[in-house]
């Protein structure tokens, strides 16, 4: 039994889709991450061309971050003025990265260069979760709850601070609002939610509290996500609602199945395993640049 | 006596000799239907051709100008470098026949129907200094279903012939074209044609089409189910991490 995917163009087995969703969905729930770096990579393994895989799973994305927003919102744990900036930020890279991704894809380059920033990227947080230990400290920092809010020096420096008193921060807008373009370029190319990128940086560089970070995360994430769903579709069509849909059956019942095995599981085993499993995907990517390709042309829209 | 003996002869002849219009071919399924199980099909072909006849048959999508992109080595990573545009590159192009089509056909003949390889790769632009480039084209077409010339795929049984096609699941909205060759001393004696078309049905179709004529709406219309399925999951799952 197949699944056609109208906009993809190629059939998949169900079962992948849902597996991918409960993976995905899995992390989510285990480590609390987005899972959305994950699921590009996995969607290209079946088949799916880099251009469509990315914008379908964006497309999921905004799905994953409602579920989890909603749950954010009950605990009152989101600063909704640190988050319009960021999602302005947002809105802003999204729609250049939405831009960006057509003129790669009309040259033909878009491929190499999505492999190229997974390569990179899950390289880069593979290793730093194995060596430094990151999430443990966040989680263990989440734990404690409440933390002590102190904005690095050089970005307390930077003039025309703005007032954000749900984080208890003080700082210039224009920072959260890169921070924001950042993660909607991450988030047309990649397919991705950029809470790996977004968490990390606003507790370390703008020193916002664990209780709101997540939470303020998620609301970006979701109407980054949100906005570049519909850029995708309108300007590049790559979007594959029945993949989404697919993505979302699984990681639903994955996200529950992962809060419960959190609870036995050990931050530093968890780690470990997740970081091996990043450095495994980057690994496989890279040699897909690297080694003898199977096939030396590929179509210039990105499709296969 | 001797004028009668010669129409005898004539007749004789003319009854030997395969009339025109004796080559049908009929194509089942005429209508293909790509629901959201659709994952390729089988077409089967099957047709009356004088015994004498050698048959192939060529089973022809839709054709248009598509743009590729050759992987070069640049350092140590295989990137898009050259740009390809194909001329006229059919959706399918897909024949099964009686034997090898050098068997079967002149090389000139074969060349002027459009049959088999050789002459695809005329038809795309991609013949002499450019023909590296059709077989690496044509080994990925083939891995994905797009060509294939068979040889000994059609069966024949008297009058009778058949044979089957393999259509790969990615198979655009369209008209295929379903031709029947019957051969003789290496030339072509006659062809007959039928027409399958191919439709996008159901939920498939609503959507690809949706996705085409309003992107925007269609994308809107997406990002608010992902968002109403979310806040589904999170109202039923009160207490989950979520993010």
């Amino acid at each position: 039994m197949t699944l056609f995917l109208p906009v993809a163009g190629l059939a998949v087995h169900p079962l992948l889709l849902v597996g991918a969703g409960l993976l995905v969905g899995f992390l989510s729930g285990l480590l609390g991450v987005g899972g959305g770096f994950l699921l590009t990579p996995l969607l290209i393994m079946m088949g799916l061309s880099p251009a469509v895989a990315a914008a379908s799973g964006t497309n999921a994305l905004v799905g994953t971050a409602a579920s989890g927003l909603l749950a954010h919102l009950r605990q009152r744990s989101v600063d909704f003025r640190l988050g319009s900036v960021l999602l302005a930020g947002g809105v802003l890279g999204g729609a250049a990265g939405t831009l960006w991704v057509r003129a790669l894809r009309q040259r033909g380059s878009l491929d190499a260069v999505i492999v190229g920033l997974y390569v990179l990227s899950l390289g880069a947080l593979g290793l730093a979760l194995f060596s430094e230990g990151l999430l443990v400290r966040v989680k263990t920092t989440a734990e404690e709850g409440e933390r002590a809010a102190s904005v690095p020096g050089w970005v307390s420096r930077i003039p025309l601070p703005m007032a954000f008193p749900a984080s208890g921060i003080s700082v210039c807008p224009l920072v959260p609002l890169l921070l924001g373009a950042l993660v909607g370029l991450l988030a047309a190319f990649m397919g991705v939610g950029g809470g790996f990128f977004l968490v990390p940086a606003l507790t370390f560089l703008l020193g916002v509290p664990m209780r709101v970070v997540v939470g303020t995360s998620l609301f970006q994430v979701l109407f980054t996500a949100l906005g570049v769903t519909v850029m995708q579709a309108w300007l590049n069509g790559t979007v594959d609602v029945v993949v989404a849909v697919g993505i979302l059956a699984g990681s639903a019942a994955g996200a529950q199945v992962g809060a419960a095995a959190g609870r036995h599981l050990r931050g530093k085993e968890l780690q470990i395993v997740f970081s091996l499993l990043l450095l495994a995907l980057s690994f496989q990517m890279l040699n897909d640049l690297l080694a003898l390709p199977r096939f030396f042309l590929v179509p210039a829209g990105g499709d296969r | 006596m001797r004028a009668a003996g010669l129409l005898l002869l004539l007749g004789t002849l003319a009854a030997a000799l395969p009339a025109r219009g004796d080559l049908r071919i009929a194509a089942s399924p005429e209508e293909i239907r790509e629901g959201l199980r659709w994952s390729g099909g089988r077409l089967r072909v099957q047709g009356e051709a004088p015994e004498g006849d050698r048959i192939v048959v060529r089973v022809l999508g839709e054709a248009r100008e598509e743009t590729w992109v050759l992987k070069q080595r640049r350092g140590p990573f295989w990137l898009p470098g050259e740009r390809v545009v194909l001329r006229m590159a059919p959706e399918v192009y897909l024949i099964q026949a009686e034997g090898p089509l050098r068997d079967l056909l002149l090389p000139e003949e074969a060349r002027e129907a459009g049959l088999g390889e050789g002459a695809l790769e005329k038809s795309l632009g991609l013949s002499g200094d450019r023909s590296h480039l059709a077989s690496e084209l044509f080994r990925q077409w083939k891995a994905s279903g797009r060509l294939k010339v068979g040889e000994g795929g059609v069966s024949r049984s008297g009058g009778r012939f058949e044979a089957a096609f393999t259509l790969p699941a990615r198979l655009p909205e369209g008209t295929l074209r379903v031709e029947a060759f019957a051969c003789r001393e290496g030339r072509i004696r006659e062809r007959a044609a039928a027409q399958v078309s191919v439709h996008r049905v159901g939920l498939a179709a609503f959507l690809q089409k949706s996705a085409r004529r309003h992107p925007a709406l269609y994308g809107l219309g997406a990002a608010l189910l992902a968002l109403a399925l979310g806040l589904l999951v999170g109202g039923a799952f009160p207490h989950g991490k979520g993010h």
